[in-house]
């Protein structure tokens, strides 16, 4: 009988639901107390400082609901990049924004901020006709023309779009030339630049999120399974949606771009909801691999043949899943070396509930998770979306950034737990493999609660750290100036390629100082469907010189020693040192 | 055995009567004299009625007997003797008497309500399911009957029966319970919830509906509203074990740790023998990435119970990241022997036999667990396509109904019910040739489908191939004994055949499942009248 003594029934019965029902049961996290027993380091870490409205960047991006989101595509919010555009010196920003479902309110559109060089930004958006109102997700920068101008490539819950940089300020839609229409409706998310074929041109890798067609979408609703969280009916997905076909588009040197992504195999890679797709040299084989971080399904791995084909192996390479093969809900990807091993690591955002993950690579793609030992583990409180690993006061040690932000603003009225708005998440790196959460000591920016999504990382004021654009949904960006402690030196490295694509995506840069080793590597997109400045920046902590090596993407590596600290370096490829743009 | 002492604690409180037990057969005096002066079969009756106020069953028994003796047709008498029988535990010997009180006086609900109790008790089930539905014939609205129905049907699985006999919201918490389990057991957890909330409406100090509720929200992944009333049910039974252990486990999967910890450690010091108690503070520490600490509480957690795979799993997630590989891997092999079928079990148990170098074995474990996500992924989509189909049907659409089940099928193909549920909104949308294939796919995938026969046959009737019709209704009511529609479309196929009493024979079953049927009724009066025919299915 069902009913015996109903309490023990009852027990037993949700006694079998734990690893069922809950993913981080499983999960090998690190004691939230000896978390809290981490205490953060004597030296003063940065301050940050949301300067967005005095810096100009005040206009509103619109997308979706905002108490409340019908379908999946009003949630996702957009990236934005830091990248200079007019090859001034300073980094300008580009944000994405998106509409809402009953139409274009005033003041929709993507956003792009030409820099005064001043600490202030004017909205050049119109004038670089740039101006557009679609539910734009991801965006990648990248000279795909070699002309010395980096391009931008958009995805879009629509058609996706590829401007093309004039050089003089403006851009021109190009997707149609480029070859890059299609038919029917899809979802874009993830896209990158990069050389897969080592020709010297800069490839395209589109990421797609779900199926959906918004004439045909379920509701929020009680009676249909993933259209509702906590007993509140809520948007749907991406579960129980149809998973998408990903892309990948060769350049064929004149502008235009040919579908490769059945002869790749990447065509039969279906199964995931991608998000986040950045490439880089993940086995250190000379040639480039891509991961994309895929929400509510395994991640993907992108292992590159040197044949022009890609084998899937992320579930052996330990970045596909969880702790227990939970499915995580992979967001956003930071890449760089928080180890100082000289080789990338991969930082994934995830949903709530589910720790941000570190995955510590041995140099050969094989993936640990050091998510617990690292001390992220009791970190689960918010969806995690834009995210990087980078030195934000240049000690020579990366740290993680994380923004944070809801996709079912409803909660919030029945459970307190799950905040419409929430903060940024700052992890100090301790120098033994080990992370520090901060919190208002790191600046009134980081405890400042919004619903975040895509955050770059770039010098917006050239004054030798990482500052922080974030996009907000439904609300003006954020701009977070690191003021970052004195007595810390750094160096930032600019490379210009020519046997390889002009941008030098793909390329790794290895800088010694001090005695430790740090790798990163020039992407073409990162943190969440965003882009970061592309001069890559060092902490260098009390060393005032470093050693640089450089592995170009066509494979060849160059050495430069004894090279001063607090200053940009722009490397040619083949031609060494040389001037670059203004710096300050 | 609850139904029986229910029951039999109900008869006691009718008359009104209590007592302290005697093993000795000895009545007071003056019921010896009595007895002496007067033996008959009143005053043994009397002398059985003392005996079984004084819990002394045995004694009543054979005084029933001897009443018996002196008036072997008393219907009431037989009834008294059974349930004496019944009290000292004697199910066998309770069913003749019982039912020999039946045949004098079949009208009459209790002696129904004893032998249905005493079969139930002689696990002859189907014959219990019998007397609980003649019960209900008598007594439409008897508890101990719809209690012992339901229960009855929970226990074969015929959750729609349960529906159907209970209606919307039945009176009473064991009513409102086993409501909320039909439904549970139907896979409709929302409509055991909106059960188990209107009853706890009506009766809102009811712990067993609060621990259900509770447990059904947190089935359903409502781990907040389950938490607030975990909290509630702990707070108004604060001595209640097995409620602290419920809102603990709540706790742990709604990932509130500042709370769980401290009642876990709690738990641990008042019942430090409880499995739930160490299972969910190994869990905890496992989590907190105290391993040795996990390991010690699930090592005893398995100990007291051996067979709950779980265990059995998180127990080897403790080895595996205390560096004993081969202990992690006999602890999965266990929970995947004993049913576990989570496809995370299989992921640790492939890195454990990864880290041992058995790497072919490791891929086939990899291999398996990716069939089993793909799987998994199939079927999540296909209830969610599902579910949207369900609602375009309930509001009125079904051409767009049946595009969703299709969308659904595509990647589950092999479902007969969305199969079926497939030809149901065809046949709404006037598409019978469709409609027929859907069925045909739907019970060739599941050829016990009794609905699917049913409507087989329906639409074999409406086409005047009657044998098939009767073919395929008796194919339904073969698999399914209790569906009572399946016997009136036979009944009705059998009587446009002329076959009348088999018409008959089959009506008459329809009914003792159940005695309401509005269609077998008519049938069965058109029937007798001679006018039987298609209509009347």
């Amino acid at each position: 009988m069902p009913h015996g003594k109903p309490g023990n029934w009852t027990r037993r019965r949700v006694l079998h639901t734990i690893p069922a029902a809950f993913a981080s049961s499983l999960i090998p996290c690190q004691l939230r107390s000896l978390v809290s027993q981490d205490k953060p380091a004597a030296a003063p870490f940065s301050r940050f400082v949301d300067v967005a409205e005095s810096a100009g960047l005040t206009k509103t991006m619109v997308y979706g609901g905002t108490d409340h989101i019908t379908y999946i595509v009003e949630l996702n919010g957009g990236g934005c990049a830091f990248f200079d555009y007019d090859n001034d010196g300073w980094m300008d920003i580009f944000i994405l924004g998106g509409r809402r479902l009953e139409g274009i309110p005033p003041g929709s559109s993507n956003r792009l901020y030409h820099n005064n060089r001043d600490g202030t930004f004017t909205d050049v958006t119109e004038k670089a006709g740039l101006f557009d109102c679609g539910w734009a997700c991801g965006v990648c920068v990248g000279d795909y023309n070699n002309d010395g101008f980096e391009d931008l490539f958009l995805t879009y819950y629509g058609q996706n779009r590829l401007y093309r940089n004039n050089g003089d300020g403006t851009f021109t839609d190009v997707t149609r030339k480029a070859g890059l229409l299609y038919p029917t409706t899809r979802f874009g998310s993830g896209a990158t630049f990069f050389d897969y074929n080592r020709d010297g041109l800069l490839d395209l890798f589109v990421s797609n999120y779900v199926v959906i067609d918004l004439a045909n979408a379920p509701k929020p609703s009680l009676d249909v399974p993933n259209c509702n969280y906590e007993g509140v009916a809520t948007n749907c997905g991406p579960t129980g949606l149809p998973a998408p076909q990903h892309f990948l588009y060769r350049n064929n040197g004149d502008g235009t771009f040919t579908d490769v992504s059945k002869q790749s195999g990447i065509a039969a890679m279906q199964g995931s909801y991608g998000f986040t797709a950045v490439a880089f040299d993940a086995d250190e084989d000379g040639w480039q691999d891509i991961y994309v971080a895929c929400d509510a399904t395994p991640s993907m791995l992108l292992m590159n043949n040197h044949d022009g084909t890609f084998r899937e192996e992320a579930l052996v390479r330990g970045v596909a899943l969880g702790p227990g093969g939970i499915l995580m809900g992979g967001m956003g990807v930071g890449q760089g070396d928080y180890d100082l091993d000289g080789h990338i690591d991969l930082l994934k955002t995830h949903f709530q509930n589910q720790p941000t993950g570190l995955y510590r690579n041995n140099g050969k793609a094989e993936f640990e998770d050091v998510t617990a030992p690292a001390g992220l583990s009791a970190e689960r409180r918010f969806i995690s979306w834009g995210t990087a690993l980078a030195d934000f006061d240049n000690d020579g040690y990366p740290d993680i950034f994380i923004a944070t932000g809801t996709v079912y603003p409803e909660l919030e009225r029945v459970y307190a737990k799950y905040p419409a708005h929430s903060p940024r998440i700052l992890f100090r790196n301790q120098g033994n493999g080990r992370f520090v959460e901060l919190g208002d000591e790191a600046g009134p920016a980081i405890s400042a609660k919004h619903q975040s999504r895509g955050a770059a990382f770039g010098d917006f004021d050239n004054d030798g750290d990482i500052d922080i654009v974030i996009m907000n949904r439904n609300e003006p960006p954020s701009l977070l100036r690191n003021d970052v402690p004195p007595g810390n030196h750094w160096l930032k490295v600019r490379l210009e390629g020519t046997k390889s694509n002009r941008s030098a995506l793909g390329s790794r840069v290895i800088v010694h100082y001090g005695g430790k080793t740090q790798a990163q590597c020039l992407t073409s997109q990162s943190s969440f469907l965003s882009s970061n400045d592309p001069r890559l920046h060092f902490g260098l902590g009390k060393v005032t010189t470093a050693d640089v090596d450089v592995y170009w993407p066509t494979g060849v590596k160059e050495i430069f020693k004894g090279v001063a600290a607090d200053q940009l370096l722009t490397i040619r490829e083949g031609q060494g040192i040389v001037e670059g743009r203004p710096f300050r | 055995m609850r139904r029986l002492y229910i029951y039999l604690g109900v008869m006691i409180a009718t008359c009104g009567l209590c007592a302290a037990g005697s093993s000795v057969c000895t009545p007071p005096q003056n019921l010896q004299t009595k007895l002496q002066t007067q033996p008959t079969a009143d005053s043994y009756a009397e002398v059985g009625m003392w005996y079984a106020n004084h819990d002394q069953y045995g004694c009543a028994v054979g005084a029933y007997r001897a009443a018996l003796k002196r008036e072997p047709k008393s219907a009431e008498l037989l009834y008294l003797l059974g349930l004496n029988l019944l009290r000292n535990r004697d199910f066998n010997d309770a069913i003749k008497p019982l039912q020999q009180s039946i045949e004098l006086e079949p009208k009459v609900l209790k002696p129904h309500l004893l032998l249905a109790t005493a079969l139930e008790e002689l696990h002859r089930g189907a014959d219990a399911r019998v007397e609980w539905l003649v019960a209900l014939k008598i007594d439409p609205h008897s508890d101990v009957a719809l209690e012992g129905a339901s229960k009855n049907f929970l226990a074969t699985r015929n959750f729609e029966a349960v529906i159907g006999l209970l209606g919307p919201q039945p009176k009473g918490e064991g009513l409102t319970l086993d409501l909320a389990s039909a439904y549970q057991g139907a896979g409709s957890t929302d409509q055991a919830i909106e059960v188990l909330r209107k009853g706890l409406d009506a009766n809102p100090s009811s712990r067993a509906l609060t621990h259900e509720l509770v447990a059904n929200l947190a089935l359903l992944q409502r781990y907040q509203e389950a938490a607030r009333l975990g909290k509630k049910l702990v707070e108004q039974s604060p001595k209640d074990l097995d409620a602290q252990v419920l809102y603990l486990h709540v706790l742990v999967l709604s990932d509130d740790e500042d709370l769980a910890r401290p009642l876990a450690h709690k738990l641990l010091a008042i019942a430090r023998h409880d499995f739930g108690v160490l299972y969910l503070n190994g869990v905890l520490e496992n989590r907190a990435g105290n391993f040795a600490a996990g390991r010690k509480f699930l090592e005893q957690a398995v100990a007291l119970n051996p067979n709950h795979y779980n265990c059995h799993y998180d127990l080897g997630i403790s080895l595996a990241n205390l560096n004993d590989s081969q202990g992690a891997k006999e602890q999965f092999e266990k929970a995947l022997a004993l049913g576990a079928s989570e496809p995370s079990v299989r992921f640790e148990y492939a890195k454990a036999l990864r880290t041992l170098g058995e790497t072919k074995l490791s891929d086939e474990q990899l291999k398996l667990y990716q069939q089993e996500q793909k799987a998994k992924a199939d079927r999540t989509l296909a209830a969610s396509k599902m579910a949207q189909a369900d609602k375009e049907l309930s509001d009125g659409d079904p051409k767009k109904a049946a595009e969703l089940y299709r969308d659904a099928l595509a990647v589950l193909p092999d479902y007969a019910m969305l199969q079926y549920k497939l030809s149901v909104a065809l046949d709404r949308a006037g598409d019978t040739a469709s409609e027929r294939e859907a069925l045909q796919k739907a019970v060739q995938i599941d050829p016990a489908m009794a609905i699917a026969h049913r409507q087989l046959g329906y639409l074999a009737f409406n086409s005047g191939d009657f044998a098939t019709a009767e073919e395929e209704f008796r194919t339904a009511v073969r698999a399914a004994p209790g569906f009572t529609d399946a016997w009136v479309s036979l009944a009705a196929t059998l009587a446009t055949e002329s076959r009348h009493r088999e018409a008959e024979e089959a009506v008459q079953r329809a009914l003792e499942i159940d005695p309401h049927h509005a269609n077998a009724l008519e049938l069965q009066k058109e029937l007798a009248d001679g006018v039987a025919g298609p209509s009347n299915q």
